[in-house]
């Protein structure tokens, strides 16, 4: 597997799509909305300011991966974007390495993707899941390759994405209400 | 009791490696700078001076001996027109290792200068499936999208994250 987007640059632009592993992006819409979150995973000597692997666990049973991919958008100039895996639901992580937290249930209303978006760049950076109250949960790239950076309602995270929130725009997937 | 007296109360820029003699914290082995008049201040002091020298002054340690430090400062080259800071800041782009920090030109060597040595990264590890990476955090990317390598140096307090090419 990759650690970049391939054939990224298209039509004079560098498209920095979300990779998709074990689940497509419409599936994907069907999977979470109206589902909720119930715990969430990461590798026990990182942090949520940032993680190469971050899990999401749905009370649905199944597990949501996020890591980022590092592109080149020319010269040496390389741009994280967002790379989401299904894992299956029988899978049980080593906890050894692994930790998991539970949480207050996180109803997902909608989602969007997190773009950012300038002449020749194109990076659906990250994913906002937001709740009816209109909390948001957000996994975005990070400034270390590979990693995702997350901010989650109520809890303290350290969140620093590669891009600030305010710089990335809104891209509704789609909406249960 | 003034546990730094040895040191003329000033732990962070004084050292005093030998018990006789205080010298300039970045200078061991070269600057002399006390005579010794702090030679007989006695050993708490002294072992409260190798800890600083260990974990404060040096800071070479990162979990083993043999592991060098997270640099504290962009180490490598910003000649080429290509080095500089990301869209947003948050990471620094440079080229490759720079002789005055041990640099060689040499991916593979300068992977090995700044991380001791290196193993495959796993699950759970911090960085990116595939990449090769030391005990300190260090890692290298030996096939990055632009077809050359890169060597990926995490944050340390204000510096940003840094990435060396090797193109």
């Amino acid at each position: 597997m990759k650690s970049y987007v391939e054939n990224a640059y298209k039509n004079s632009q560098y498209r920095l799509v979300c990779q998709y592993s074990g689940v497509s992006a419409e599936d994907l819409a069907m999977l979470v909305l109206k589902n909720n979150v119930i715990a969430y995973e990461l590798p026990k000597t990182q942090t949520l300011g940032c993680t190469w692997d971050f899990r999401l666990h749905l009370a649905s049973g199944e597990v949501l991966a996020f890591s980022s991919k590092c592109t080149s958008v020319g010269g040496w100039e390389e741009v994280g974007s967002l790379s989401v895996a299904l894992k299956a639901i029988a899978a049980d992580s080593d906890s050894d390495v692994f930790s998991k937290v539970s949480i207050e249930k996180f109803y997902i209303a909608n989602f969007s993707m997190l773009v950012y978006e300038e002449e020749n760049v194109y990076s659906e950076s990250g994913i906002c899941f937001t709740d009816v109250c209109g909390n948001e949960l957000i996994v975005a790239a990070s400034p270390s390759p590979g990693a995702v950076s997350v901010d989650i309602p109520n809890i303290h995270t350290d969140f620093k994405p590669e891009f600030s929130v305010s710089d990335l725009k809104y891209k509704a997937m789609v909406s249960s209400q | 009791m003034n546990l730094y007296a040895y040191v003329h109360n000033d732990p962070m820029t004084y050292v005093d490696p030998s018990g006789k003699t205080t010298v300039a914290a970045g200078a061991i082995g070269g600057t002399f700078v006390c005579g010794p008049i702090c030679g007989a201040i006695g050993a708490v002091g002294a072992g409260i001076l190798t800890a600083i020298v260990a974990n404060e002054v040096y800071n070479e340690s990162s979990g083993s001996s043999d592991t060098p430090a997270l640099p504290e400062g962009l180490v490598g080259d910003q000649s080429d027109d290509r080095a500089g800071p990301n869209k947003n800041g948050t990471r620094h782009t440079s080229g490759p290792l720079t002789p005055e920090n041990g640099g060689t030109g040499d991916y593979e060597a300068d992977l090995e200068t700044l991380t001791g040595g290196t193993r495959e990264a796993g699950e759970g590890d911090s960085a990116p499936p595939g990449a090769q990476i030391g005990e300190n955090g260090i890692f290298g990317r030996s096939e990055n999208s632009s077809g050359g390598s890169s060597i990926d140096i995490p944050a340390n307090g204000d510096k940003p994250h840094e990435t060396l090419h090797y193109d």
